[in-house]
This record gives C-alpha cells, structure tokens and sequence, in this order.
C-alpha cells in the first residue's frame, strides 16, 4: 500500500530533474497545447486502408439511405444503423480474419452492455453471472467474441433514441449510459464454441474474485482514520475531510495504449442540426443568469468552510510562506473575500492570470511603479527583476501578490513561472496563487517549488468558471464563430467600397463551392483579373493591400496549394458566410 | 475595494496608504511597526479554544522553539560542509598561480538536492571571499541565457567587489534623506580586455574564482565557448582565472564539453556528503537530543517518505518541520506546555479550569484512567491534577532521554548484525523504535546475541559504553552503564580464563574424523545422533551470557516501549493520534503529497465527496451519472466514455437526455438553457484541461486525457 502511495504521490506532482529542463520545456508545451500535428502526420496503416476501400464503395450509399430513413423517422434510426452495422461486420470479417486485431482492443475500451450480448440464464447461474459482469467492467473486455463491425457510426457516445430514454428514468442507468443497444450482436456471439467461452468464463470469475478481494482490503485501509466528536457540525466536516483525505484514484496505464491504438468512431452529425446552432455570449449569460443551481446550499458551506482557514493563510504567509489553492471549481471568489477581509489597507497587487493579454512586464511595472513608487527606468526586465528582489529583500516593504490562475495562458511557460517563483522567495512579497489546469504541476522542478515555498490548500469550490472562460477566445466554435462573424460585421464596415467589393467577391466564390471538397480557396490571379475587370483594383499592389486589412483581422487566410498558387480563403462557417452575404445584398 | 476584472489589464495594484507614500525611512519603520502588531492580534485569533494568555504562550513559544531549530540545523549544515569547504579553499590557493596554460577547475558533485546547493554556494562564497580571493564571481544558468549575458554577468560580477567599498561610504553620507538607493552606475568594464586593464590596476593579485552553480544546466555550445574565452584570456592576458562547477548528476564532463574544451581544464572532482547522511545527522541532533518537541512516528514516516521517495531535499524537510512546529502549536490547544521543564511548574500554574479539562480530553489520559479507577479523582480534583500533571510530564521528558539513549545503545549493540535489524543507521534505529517496531525484530536480536562469540558479546558491549560516555552526561543511565560494565569486565575474564584453558587442556575430541578408522554413511550418522542428545554442559560463559540477555530484556526493552503508551505524550510528540479535529497529520500529508489532480478528478467523478449532498452520492461505481450532479461533473462523465475525438452535437444529446425530466418525451428538440449550460460546462472542461478544439472534424473536440 505505501508504495502504491508514493507512485501515486510522485504521480500526481512529478518533479523534474534540473539538467533536463530544456526538454521539459517541449514536453509540456507539447502537453498544454497541441498533439494534433502528430496525429495529422500519421498515415492509415495498410490493412486499414485495404479494408477502408471495400467499404468505402457501399458505404457512401448506406449513408445516403440512413439519412433519408433518418429524415423519415428518427425512433428508427438505431436499428436501421445497427442492421448496417450487422451487414458491414459480416462483409468485412473476412478482411478482419487475417488480422484486423485493433478492433478487439477498441472494444475493449468500450465494454458493450453485457445483457445485450450475452442473455442472462443462457449459460451458468446467475451468481456467476454478476461476477463476469463485473469482471467484465473491470478489466474492460465484454463478454464476446472478437469483433467484426468497423462502422463509422458506432459512436462512442450514442446519441439517444426511444429505446434508452425508455430505460431511463430520473437516473440513467448505471453502465454505460446513452449506449443504444445493438441486435446484431447475439448472431456474432455464437461464433465462439461453448466449451471455450465456459473455461474463458470460470478463469475470469477466478481472476475477478481475487481482485475483488484485493480491492476491499485496499478500501477498509484506507478508511482508517478519524472519529469521535461532539456536534453535527463538526461531524459534517469530518466526514467531508475524511472524504477528501482517501483519494484512491487509480492510475491504469494500460488504458492509455487502448485509448490510443482505438481508431476514432464518431457520428458525422454537427450542430448545425440543432435549431439555434450558435448561441451568442449574451444569449449564454443571460439563460444562464436564470439557471438556478440544485446545490447552492452546500457550496456556500464549503465556502464558508474555507473561509475559515482565512486566518491560517494569513499567518503561514507571514510566515514566509506562500499559499497555493487548488481543487475544482472558480477560486476567484474565495481569494477575492481573502483579500478585502485580510489584505484591505495593506500593498496588494492582483494579477489576473487567465488575462490572455498578461505579460510578466506588466507584473513587474506594478511592483515597480505601483509599490515602489520607482520613477527610474530600466534597461531589460532582468534588472528590474532584481531590482525588486533586492528592494523587498532589503527594505521593509511587504507586498501581497495574488495570482488567479498561475497556470492561466500568458503564464503557463517555464520561464514565466521561474520569474513568479523568484518572486515568492523574496521575503518582503507574499503570494496567493491559484491553479486549475490539471497538468499544471508539471510547469515546477524541484528548484521552483523550493523557491515558492507553496502550503497546499484544497479549495473545491464547485463555482462557475465564468470570469476566467470569458476571456478564452478558443471556446469552441460557438463562442469563436460568433465573435468572428461580429468582428467581421465590425471591420466590414469601416472599409471602403472596392475593399467591401473584393471580400463579396471572395465570399461569393466561396459559397458556390459549398459542396465542393476539392475547393481549397479564391486563386489570387483570378482574383485579380476578375477584380480588374470590375473596376475595383488597377495593380496587383493594390489589390495586396486591400486584402492585408482582412489578413489583418484574421478574416481571411492566404496560403498556397501544391500547385504553388496562392489561394484566399475565409475561415468562416459556410452557413454564417451566407448569412452575412445575405445581409450585406439587403 | 475597486473590482480587479477588466478587459484591458490583467494587473491591478492596492497601494497601502493613500497619502503619499512616505519618503523618511523613520516613518516607514513605524508603520510596519503598526502592521505587525495588527498581524499578531490577526493570529491571535487564529487560535481555536484558548484564551488570550495560552494563546500568546503558544506563539511566543512557536517562534523561540523555530528560530532555535532553523539555527541549529543552519549550524549542522554549515558544519558538514566543512570538510568539503577547507579541501575546495586548499586547491583554489594552490593554483593561484597563472603558471600552467590549462585552468584550474574544481568539479564539486553535489548530488540531486538542487534546492539545497545555494546554501553550499553562499557558504563557499564567503569562505573564499574571506580567505582566498575577493574577485569571486557566482553564476547560475538562469542568469546567463546567453553567452553575452554570461560574460557580462561575470565581469560585473568580478569587479563589482571593487567598487562595494566606494559604495558603502557612499551610502553612509547620504542616506539620511534619500531611501532609495540609486541603481549602480554601470560598470566601464564590458569586455575581457576591459577586465585585464582593470586587473592590472588592482592592487591584491588574488584569482579570479567564477563559479558556475549548475553545470548541467548550461548550454553546451555557450558553455565550451565561455571556457575557451577564459582560456584566452588566462594565456595572453595573465588573467588568473579559475573555475569552480558545481554537477548534479554523474554525468561526465566529457558529455558536456567537447575534447577540444575540456583539455583546457585541470580537473579535480571533489564529493560533497550524501544528503540522506545529512539527514541521519540532521534528526539525530535536532530530534533525538533534548528538543522539546519530537516528531511523532507518523509524522517522521511521512517526512522520511518525502525526503527519501520524493525530493532527497533538507531544505523541504526543514520547511515540512517548519510547518509542523507551527501547526502543532496553533492547533493544539494543550501544546501550550510543550516546553522546557524548568518552565514547567510555571506554566501549569498559569492554566486555568477550562484549560485543565483540555487536558483530560486528551486520549492517552482517558485510556490511563480507564485502566486506573482509583485515580478517578483526578477528572474532578485540579489540584491533584495539576501534581499529577507536572509528574507526568517530567516523567515524560526524561522517558524520551532515556530513549534516544537507548536508541543508541541498541544501535551500537546491533551494529554489523546480519539483516540490520534495527536499521543499519541511528537513524533508522530511532524511527523504527519510535514506530513500535515489532516484537519479532527484539526476539531475534537477543537470539543473535544468544548465538555470539564471547569476544564478540564483550566489543558489542564495549562499544555500547563508548557511546553511553560521549552522550550521557547528565548520567541519567549511570546504574544502567555499570552494569554494562560488569558485564564486558566479567566477560574479560572469562576470555582470559579460556585462553588460559585453552593452552593447557588438549585439543578437544573430533566427532567427525576420529582417529584411525574410516566411518560409512550410517555409523557417522548414528555418532551424530548421540551426540546431539547428549545433554551441553552449560559453561560458565553461556551462563553469563543468558545473563546478559535477561537483563537487556528487562532493562532496555522497558526504556524502548513506543512513546504513544505514556500518558500526556500527544503534548511533546507531533502528530500523536489525537482528537480528529487536532490532528495535523492528514494537513501535513497534503502538503507533502500534494494532488491537486486527483483532487479535481474526485470532485468531478465524485461530487458528494465534497459536496456532502445526499442526491448525488454514488451508489457504486464511479462512472454512474445522476442527473442532479453539477453540469460540470455530468458534462465530465459523458467524455469519459469517448476515444480521443468527442462529436460536440451528441455530446449535447447525451447530456439533454440526462437532463430530462419526463421521460416520455422522444424528441431530440434541446432547450436553450440545456445548451447554455452545456456549452458553459465545456468550456469549463477546456479550462481545465481536459478537451481542446480540433480541427480534424467539424465540431469534434479532442479529448487529452485518457481513461476515467
């Protein structure tokens, strides 16, 4: 157990060796950003790709007939899905016997609901009957026979029909929830010989019931603490830390290699389906203002609860300490009561770390300027760096630094949090911090955490995000879209007449090869011929500098296809495009 | 106070006084002056339980008893640094000279501690600054992104101790009316010619040392240029330069610097002490002589684990105590007689009645008076209590004595015994004795002395009253120490005796070759049979021995009891068991193992944990999702069941289906509110960290963690 502890610890906040910083810093940029390009440069493998072209051929109209029976009637859709699905397994079976394995382990990763495939009483009692289920959940593979069906539909997250909202009442239930139930599968199962299945099924009811046991004991182990006490308030509380004290959340690291060797299967549905596709901010804030939450009465007495430790942060931090909140939920709140209780008439600086437009030197100019009341200049940051390390090491100033978001986007880079722990280890500045993205720890080398001299405060709040997501400007297409079409209603009009003429063009262009997939954008030389017989430029220069203001505000992208031409396209949803045409014609 | 949520900044500053801040250093001191005193009303109150006398008490002795630790252990560092400083000083000396071509380098491998190595550098920095050479430049790889950076750092950093005396008469002149200290006129001094000239003006002729913290850190191709510069400039410009470099890991140095560079360097390498050494010394001196406060066993485990599984840092493990000398104050309330004993009788007087029943709460006092019923009259009787309080507690203070004693006693007994019972060092012996080792390790101690020679029993013991001599000096264990003794002198004889013996009477018999004839398989196995049940003629030696045994069974196993069966040992020992809300233990374990991840993950896999409702408690498995739970937790649980892309529109399915109240409805119509709140709890997930946008598919996100 203690070792399995440790892991976990070590898990949970690795440090990093010094000497390998350099590549640190890739790996968790790399983490915090994007692996998309790794999964761009990855080609299909040669058995996929073999098995993709049978398919493909009868596919394209399989997908055409579903969506037509979708049209028609939308309870139907899963069965007839799942009849396709049956159809397409069979036929690529053959492929998939000279080895179309990762199918197996997909499935693995998604246990499909056991009832479904093996009926309750067809073989063996039904006390042995829970204990495969278990198992089953347990080590992730159902109860079947390898699987055939590569179907494009099967998504992971089935979208619901009749059928399971049937099942369902107030409560989903509980395995896999929102899975519809596929028929075909009872065919397939009979394809693995009774006598195989029975000694596969007695070697898993052996296996699970000695993990089983291994798991209890761990839990009644980790349950050993607190009890005894006066009134219910203190019990609550108890309850609630002893609660919070056993985190067993166990690592299976198998689960990552299933995760990635799975192909992705999602459904093709977008959201334009829904009535109201993109919802403005305002719409958001507003429905939103109206929400009102089932819980707001214990998370005003977890508030109430960290309230009380107020006066422990306070002290630690005069102490020399520096305090680091962590735990799901916005933490703005509570450190902003900390700050008008605790830190009302004291030199507080609050630094907004989910600003996207942050830097360290605005930081520094606030310690400096705001603080220090220093009116000289200086040369590079390092030196007010150390001009401030010096003066809050030195004179008996104190300044409280509170950060929102330590790990926000403009500060989540080794170097800026080097500087902020510098920061911390200056006698004279106390910081409070908060962090929310989970890979965060990641960002601090032993040096670091050394330097910051961080007491960890468990602070879940449970309360919305809503300041720090305002900012986010990647917030999915609905935020994104939305706030491209407003800005570009903006700059549309602050143009001219031939400039507003060329984008129309542009745009034009754009929504006649709506369907076409092989459109990669408005080639610039027809562009211009077509503009210079409009009248609307007289040179290829000016023509460049009209389309510099729309490159300018990211309304429309310039790039070259294979072919060496450039091409200019508008990074905008077809349909909104439309609309804007629309409105624009009227 | 004014909002600090704004489009355009992200910094907002609260100056502390609205009038203009002042400019007279006399009026800043004041006011700080004022500002501690509100402070430490503000912790005051922070004190659960106490009045406001205990309370001052218990902050008074916080700081005494910090500021007495962080001194010494500052001390114990210092000093085991010693060795290493003199042998680093000798060689810098040594090769003061601009004689040799190659420079003169020091490699000081110092192990993975990182966060310890600036106490080392600042001490190695005085030292060779006060003995060897005043042109001492440090250098760190944060400093010195580049090589411009680099030499400029350290020609500034070189010279600057010749303008400190300028600076100091400077400043004393006018620092009356001007706080603010002008920022250093920069140096004339840019380059390595610059820095010969000024070299050759300055009248001490004493090496240039440049120190470079952390070797590994530096970048290559910078770092080989720097010690071909300096080479240079050693050669054509007798600069006499020297390098010290301070290496983490055991990486080579040929790793770092080409051949071409490192021939430039006369290398010696030189090792600093372990820091698990270090660390022995460190407990053994701040915990096992006569601190007040002791680590509890549960405490030390953890500390120990933090130190040996996670950083190998002391200068965590001296933060983790910091915080466990002020949380043992702060929140206990008895802690306010976790004093020396001279203090004792006074403070006992000082409490009060409410006070005196703090005590009786504690566990280890209950369980006395539960095994004692004829004590019963202390619950009601505070004078008794408070004699009885007194007695305790010095019997306590000198019970922990006696134990680290006997904790060394035990250690040097057992040294070098197969399977290193008690632990190989001190150390190890003091915390495996603390925990309560277990009964089968003393067994089999005393079965291995039972089995040793007399001249061995007798060094074992010689040894243990070497060690008894150099600790006990209050002779405390005096009677213990003569019978130790006796002991070793009855033993003495005895090996004297033998000898003696052993010259006059013939060689024993041999059971196994006996003269003349050849034995077969059955007649040797037949002789070793009879052998064996011929009844041992117990010698005078095995006598003593057993001895020995029983009177170490008695005597020491009765001082090494775990100090968790003394009655009122919650008070000295941090992070005894104790009443649940008094128990730091569960606080200390967060701050070394913290886990803000798998905080995050429990709240949203689990939210009653934390919430504390009944309508979301899980009645089971973790993937269970109940509609009530928060969106964010709902939103969670659905990705959890997708590969690597999630489709945003049946996401949204997903969760208007939980949402749903009646569940006859069958169309997939979704409200306006349900995809607010969906489209706020993605973004909260993206947040977090756990989804991005990907481009791959329209209105897919990718998910970034895998598994549940």
């Amino acid at each position: 157990m203690a070792c399995e502890d440790k892991k976990r610890g070590s898990l949970a906040l690795p440090t990093i060796q010094e000497s390998e910083e350099e590549l640190d810093n890739v790996i968790i940029e790399d983490i915090l950003r994007s692996t998309r390009k790794k999964r761009e440069c990855r080609t299909p493998s040669k058995k996929d790709s073999s098995a993709e072209k049978k398919k493909s051929s009868d596919s394209s109209t399989r997908k055409r007939s579903s969506r037509q029976s979708a049209e028609q009637a939308r309870e139907k859709i899963t069965t007839l899905f799942n009849h396709h699905d049956d159809k397409l397994g069979r036929s690529i079976y053959t492929v998939s016997e000279d080895g179309l394995t990762s199918e197996e382990s997909s499935d693995a990763f998604q246990p499909i609901a056991d009832e479904e495939v093996m009926p309750k009483g067809e073989y063996g009692d039904s006390e042995d009957e829970e204990v495969v289920n278990r198992a089953a959940e347990l080590f992730g593979f159902g109860w079947k026979t390898p699987k055939k069906n590569k179907s494009t539909l099967r998504t992971p997250l089935k979208t619901p029909t009749s059928v399971a909202s049937k099942q369902r009442l107030n409560k989903t239930p509980n395995k896999t929830p929102l899975k519809t139930p596929d028929r075909g599968r009872k065919s397939t199962t009979a394809q693995t010989p009774q006598t195989v299945r029975r000694q596969l099924r007695n070697k898993i009811v052996k296996v699970t019931s000695q993990v089983l046991e291994a798991n209890s004991d761990a839990e009644s182990d980790g349950s050993e603490s607190d009890s005894s006490s006066d009134d219910e308030e203190n019990l609550k509380q108890i309850k609630l830390k002893a609660a919070k004290n056993q985190m067993d959340i166990s690592v299976n690291t198998e689960d990552y290699f299933l995760a990635q060797s799975s192909a992705v299967h999602t459904s093709d549905r977008t959201l334009n389906r829904l009535n109201n596709p993109r919802l403005s901010q305002e719409a958001v804030d507003s429905l939103m203002e109206n929400f009102d939450d089932c819980h707001s009465k214990e998370k005003i007495l977890l508030m109430k609860e960290y309230q009380q430790q107020f006066l422990q942060w306070f002290f630690l931090l005069r102490e020399g300490f520096n305090i680091l909140v962590y735990g799901l939920g916005s933490k703005r709140y509570l450190i902003d009561e900390f700050r008008t209780r605790l830190l009302d008439g004291k030199n507080v600086i609050v630094v907004n770390g989910y600003f996207p437009g942050l830097t360290i030197k605005e930081i520094f100019n606030s310690l400096t300027d705001g603080i220090l009341e220093h009116s000289g200049g200086f040369s590079s940051p390092v030196e007010q760096l150390e001009f401030i390390e010096q003066e809050f090491t030195n004179s008996k100033v104190e300044a409280y630094i509170i950060i929102h978001n330590m790990d926000g986007p403009s500060l989540q880079f080794s170097r800026e949090q080097e500087i902020l722990c510098r920061l911390a280890a200056a006698p004279g500045l106390h910081v409070v911090a908060s962090t929310d993205h989970i890979n965060t720890p990641l960002l601090w080398d032993q040096r670091k955490l050394s330097q910051a001299k961080f007491v960890y405060f468990d602070c879940t709040t449970f309360a919305p995000y809503s300041e720090e997501i305002s900012y986010e400007n990647s917030l999915l297409v609905q935020q994104s879209s939305t706030l491209g079409l407003a800005s570009l209603v903006h700059v549309f009009a602050s143009l001219t007449f031939n400039a507003k003429a060329i984008f129309i063009l542009i745009a034009q262009r754009q929504l006649e090869n709506n369907n076409d997939t092989n459109y990669h954008g408005f080639p610039f030389h027809e562009l211009y011929s077509d503009c210079r017989d409009k009248m609307l430029v007289n040179s290829d220069l000016t023509l460049r500098a009209q389309l510099t203001e729309f490159k300018d505000h990211k309304l429309l992208r310039m790039r070259r296809t294979a072919d060496g031409t450039e091409v200019l396209h508008i990074p905008l949803e077809n349909n909104q495009l439309e609309e804007f045409v629309q409105k624009h014609q009227e | 106070m004014a909002t600090t949520s704004s489009f355009s900044k992200g910094c907002f500053v609260f100056k502390a006084n609205p009038q203009k801040s002042g400019r007279s250093p006399r009026k800043k001191t004041k006011k700080s002056a004022i500002v501690d005193t509100n402070d430490d009303l503000n912790a005051s109150s922070l004190f659960a339980k106490s009045d406001k006398s205990s309370m001052e008490i218990r902050l008074d002795s916080y700081k005494k008893i910090w500021s007495a630790t962080k001194k010494k252990s500052e001390e114990i560092i210092s000093d085991s640094h010693k060795q290493l400083l003199h042998d680093v000083k000798t060689f810098v000396s040594e090769n003061a000279g601009t004689g040799q071509s190659s420079i003169p380098t020091a490699l000081i491998s110092l192990g993975v501690n990182l966060p310890d190595h600036a106490a080392f550098f600042s001490l190695l920095d005085t030292t060779l600054k006060t003995n060897v050479s005043p042109f001492v430049a440090m250098l760190n790889s944060k400093e010195c992104p580049s090589l411009k950076n680099m030499v400029l750092k350290t020609i500034q950093k070189l010279t600057s101790c010749d303008s400190i005396d300028d600076e100091v008469e400077k400043d004393e002149e006018d620092d009356e009316d001007d706080v603010i200290v002008p920022i250093k006129p920069r140096s004339k001094v840019k380059t390595f010619a610059n820095l010969a000239t000024w070299y050759s003006n300055v009248v001490m002729k004493t090496p240039l040392i440049i120190i470079l913290q952390d070797l590994e850190s530096f970048g290559t191709q910078q770092l080989q240029d720097f010690v071909l510069l300096c080479r240079e400039n050693r050669v054509r410009n007798k600069l006499p330069i020297q390098f010290i470099m301070g290496i983490a890991t055991t990486v080579a140095l040929q790793q770092q610097l080409h051949h071409r560079t490192s021939v430039c360097l006369a290398t010696k390498s030189f090792q600093s002490r372990p820091s698990v050494v270090l660390l022995n010394h460190l407990i053994e001196q701040l915990f096992m002589k006569s601190s007040v406060l002791k680590l509890g066993p549960r405490l030390m485990q953890l500390l120990l684990d933090g130190f040996l599984y996670h950083d190998l840092s002391l200068n965590s493990f001296m933060m983790r105590v910091h915080l466990i000398i002020m949380q043992h104050y702060i929140t206990l309330p008895v802690s306010s007689l976790c004093c020396s004993v001279s203090e004792l009788k006074n403070r006992i007087k000082q409490l009060n009645v409410t006070d005196l029943d703090l005590y009786r709460q504690l566990p280890s006092f209950m369980k006395f008076i539960e095994k004692n019923r004829s004590k019963i009259s202390l619950l009601t009787d505070d004078k008794e209590f408070r004699l009885f309080l007194q007695k305790s507690l010095e019997a306590l203070n000198t019970y922990s004595k006696n134990f680290s004693l006997s904790c060394r006693i035990i250690h040097s007994l057992s040294d070098g015994m197969p399977d290193a019972l008690f632990g190989k060092s001190l150390r190890e012996v003091y915390v495996n004795l603390l925990i309560g080792g277990e009964s089968e390790d003393w067994e089999q101690f005393l079965r291995l002395l039972n089995v040793s020679s007399a001249h061995e029993l007798r060094t074992r013991i010689e040894a243990a009253l070497t060690t008894l001599k150099e600790c006990d000096s209050s002779g405390s264990l005096s009677d213990f120490s003569t019978s130790l003794v006796l002991f070793s002198e009855e033993l003495l004889r005895l090996e004297e005796s033998k000898k003696s013996d052993a010259v006059s009477s013939p060689k024993s018999q041999n059971v196994f070759v006996p003269q003349g004839k050849k034995l077969d398989k059955f007649e040797l196995k037949a002789q070793l049979m009879a052998t064996a049940k011929q009844v041992r003629t117990t010698s005078e030696f095995d006598e003593v021995k057993s001895e020995i045994i029983t009177w170490l069974n008695s005597e020491l196993a009765s001082r090494l009891k775990s100090p968790s069966t003394l009655v009122f040992h919650e008070i000295f020992y941090a992070g005894s068991q104790v009443q649940s809300n008094w128990d730091i233990v569960p606080w200390m374990r967060r701050q070394v193992q913290p886990v803000p991840r798998v905080a995050i993950s429990k709240a949203l896999s689990n939210p009653a944990s934390y919430l504390g409702c009944s309508c979301c408690s899980l009645t089971g498995q973790e993937t269970q999702v109940l509609s009530s739970m928060p969106d964010l937790c709902i939103v969670y649980k659905l990705h959890t069941e997708c590969g690597r892309l999630i489709n945003l529109y049946d996401w949204m399915l997903s969760f208007n289906a939980i949402q749903k109240k009646d569940d006859e409805d069958d169309n997939e119509e979704i409200e306006p509110i349900i995809q607010a709140r969906f489209i706020r709890a993605v973004a909260q997930l993206q947040l977090l960290g756990f989804i991005q946008s990907s481009k791959r598919k329209t209105d897919h996100v990718a998910r970034l963690t895998w598994g549940v």
